[in-house]
């Protein structure tokens, strides 16, 4: 069905980094909710939300993500997003989500800013 | 392929959560056969999943007894898909979604299925009949 979601959390200098690599639907809430916490845990100023350039989202990923703001924003943390596609940028852009994130090319320029 | 006459697919699909994504991909492959470019086969993909997802968990209440329909309907100009559930049809008095309400906790972050159906396709229905249940009715114009 959807791909399977693949979570892989890390943090180096200030930055956690949820990496995902799947589709970001309502079967990958659960998955993404525990990462996030755990991003959380290292107390970076910044969150990167890193895509593999596949990744579709729908409805109920949206709403994961306006979860995920929500929480950043009352912790004082900015929320990045990386390795998306055209289609996935426009959904962004769309419902309004490029407001509150920072869409990246990649890790590096989240550190460069 | 070319489309000269009017084709029509049935799809029975169970209403089940994750389903939804054998209508899409049906929907998809037919709209490439017919030259759609990669960019409204993207759209349409994600307008069928969640028209198809409303009709699973609104409109059949994730009952697996009963099935939606998704027609896909293609010709020389247009696809039209129109997907078919027993529910009583799109509530009048849907919320808009809005963004800063949602951030502000003022609205359920969720509630977007029917914004990105409304916004990635050229026309848009939701029908309903004492009879046949609700219809969400989707088109994609080939030369717009």
């Amino acid at each position: 069905m959807h791909r399977e979601c693949k979570i892989n959390v890390h943090e180096d200098n200030d930055l956690a980094t949820i990496e995902v690599l799947g589709d970001l639907t309502a079967s990958a809430e659960k998955a993404i909710g525990t990462a996030y916490q755990k991003a959380c845990g290292y107390n970076a100023k910044n969150i990167l939300l890193k895509f593999d350039g596949k990744s579709r989202i729908n409805s109920a990923g949206i709403a994961i993500v306006i979860n995920m703001v929500i929480e950043s924003q009352e912790k004082g943390c900015k929320v990045f997003i990386a390795g998306v596609s055209k289609h996935f940028r426009k959904i962004f852009e769309l419902v309004g989500l490029t407001k509150y994130t920072t869409i990246v090319d990649s890790e590096e320029e989240v550190r460069k800013l | 392929m070319t489309a000269t006459n009017k084709e029509v697919i049935e799809l029975f699909v169970p209403s089940r959560l994750d389903f939804e994504q054998v209508a899409v991909d049906a929907a998809a492959s037919l709209a490439r056969l017919m030259g759609f470019s990669d960019d409204r086969v993207e759209d349409l993909m994600t307008a069928v999943g969640e028209a198809c997802i409303n009709a699973i968990e609104h409109g059949n209440q994730e009952n697996s007894n009963v099935k939606v329909l998704v027609e896909l309907i293609a010709d020389d100009s247009k696809l039209q898909v129109d997907v078919h559930d027993q529910g009583k049809g799109i509530p009048r008095n849907i919320q808009k979604p809005d963004i800063d309400a949602k951030i502000a906790r003022k609205q359920s972050p969720r509630g977007w299925g029917l914004f990105l159906i409304q916004s990635l396709m050229d026309e848009v229905e939701f029908d309903w009949n004492p009879e046949t249940g609700g219809v969400t009715r989707m088109v994609i114009h080939l030369k717009q």
